[in-house]
This record gives C-alpha cells, structure tokens and sequence, in this order.
C-alpha cells in the first residue's frame, strides 16, 4: 500500500470510531479530541489492525497518540 | 489453555449507594469492606446475591477512569477471572491479540495480589487476579 492508501484507511477508521472526518493533511492528536478517550484508543488500533492486516507492539500503544504516529507505525509494519 | 475461575463482573456508577440500593432490592448484599484504590482511581464495594458477584465501582477524586464507560452508558464493562499464573494468562491473551491496558499491579479489593486489565480486539475488557 502507498502512504496516501494508509492514510486514507486511517482516515476511514477515524470517521468510523470517532466519528470525526479528517482533511488530508490534518493531524489530529489526542488530546485535541475529548472523544478520543483510552476506550476509544484501543477501539483504534484494533480497527487499525483489522482495516490494514498490522500489528501494533504493547510497548509502543501510549505512543500512538496523533493520527501521523499511527500513520507511520502502520506504514513501518506494512514493508 | 490457561484455566480462568470466574470471579466478578466490574459495574460503573456514579454513585455507590445509590447503585447498591437499587441492586439490594434484587436480593444483592455487600461482601467484605468498601475499599479504595488509589492506584487504579476508583473506590468501590462487592456485591453478591442472585447473580454473579458485581464489583460496583465509582471514579475516586479526580480520576477519569470510568468516565469512557460512563460516558457511553455502559454499566457492566468488565468481567474478572482468577489465574494461578498471571503473566502465563497475560501471555495467552496476548497470544490472541489483546491489550494490556493496565500493566500488572497490586489492588487493594484483593489484598494486595496483582491484578491486570487486557482489551480483547472484540473490545471485551478481562481483568486477570492472581491467585495465592
């Protein structure tokens, strides 16, 4: 997949978890969403994990925090 | 497979008296002491009777721990086991892609075992108690 493809997919799983449509181009961060809260966190990266087929290391879940940081850990686990 | 003994469903509330009157007028008492935990933000109380044991919970100070679950109107939003082995329980639930969402870590309600919480990825919350 090319980076605009995991872009977005991610965009699609922001609109569906958090029902929140993202431009191109924006990063959303958590703290910038009250609605992003350590429920909606892990429904995430689970949907992440599902809609692109990745994995996601427990280490590394306090760190997905913006929407680029899931866009580059996806993408690393994609090559 | 590791082998799990059920032990309480986790219920969040606002108000505990409240919550607990209402649950006494189904045949429900309490078990053991009200009890705080700091560390995990709540404060909260057993309850056993013609279900299965409940452990009713409020966010303690200004803890938001509860708050998603609140917040979405889910009130029972955990379920608890006990295993003789916690990191080879953590471990399988792992194995099938869960999440730990809170590390290992001593729990007042139960005397000081460890305890941990794991999202399973069809967004079941299992807390794991270790047993003495």
């Amino acid at each position: 997949l090319s980076r605009a493809e995991v872009e977005a997919t991610i965009r699609d799983v922001f609109q569906t978890v958090l029902g929140r449509t993202l431009s191109p181009g924006e990063n959303l961060r958590r703290g910038d969403d009250p609605g992003w809260d350590s429920l909606k966190h892990v429904e995430l990266l689970f949907a992440i994990e599902g809609a692109l087929g990745v994995q996601f290391d427990a280490d590394e879940l306090g760190d997905l925090d913006s929407f680029e940081a899931l866009v580059r850990s996806a993408e690393r686990r994609l090559r | 497979v590791i082998e799990l003994a059920f032990h309480h469903l986790g219920v969040a509330c606002r108000n505990l008296d409240a919550e607990a009157k209402i649950l006494e007028g189904l045949g429900y008492r309490q078990e053991g002491p009200e009890f705080e935990d700091p560390v995990q933000g709540i404060r909260g109380r057993f309850l056993v009777g013609p279900g299965p044991r409940l452990e009713i919970l409020v966010a303690l100070g200004e803890s938001k721990v509860l708050e998603p679950w609140l917040r979405a109107g889910v009130k029972i939003y955990h379920q608890a086991f006990e295993v003789a082995n916690l990191e080879a329980g953590l471990a399988q639930l792992a194995g099938q892609r869960g999440k730990v969402v809170v590390a290992p870590v001593p729990a007042v309600a139960f005397g000081a075992r460890r305890i941990c919480f794991v999202m399973m990825p069809n967004l079941m919350l299992l807390e794991l108690i270790e047993r003495w």
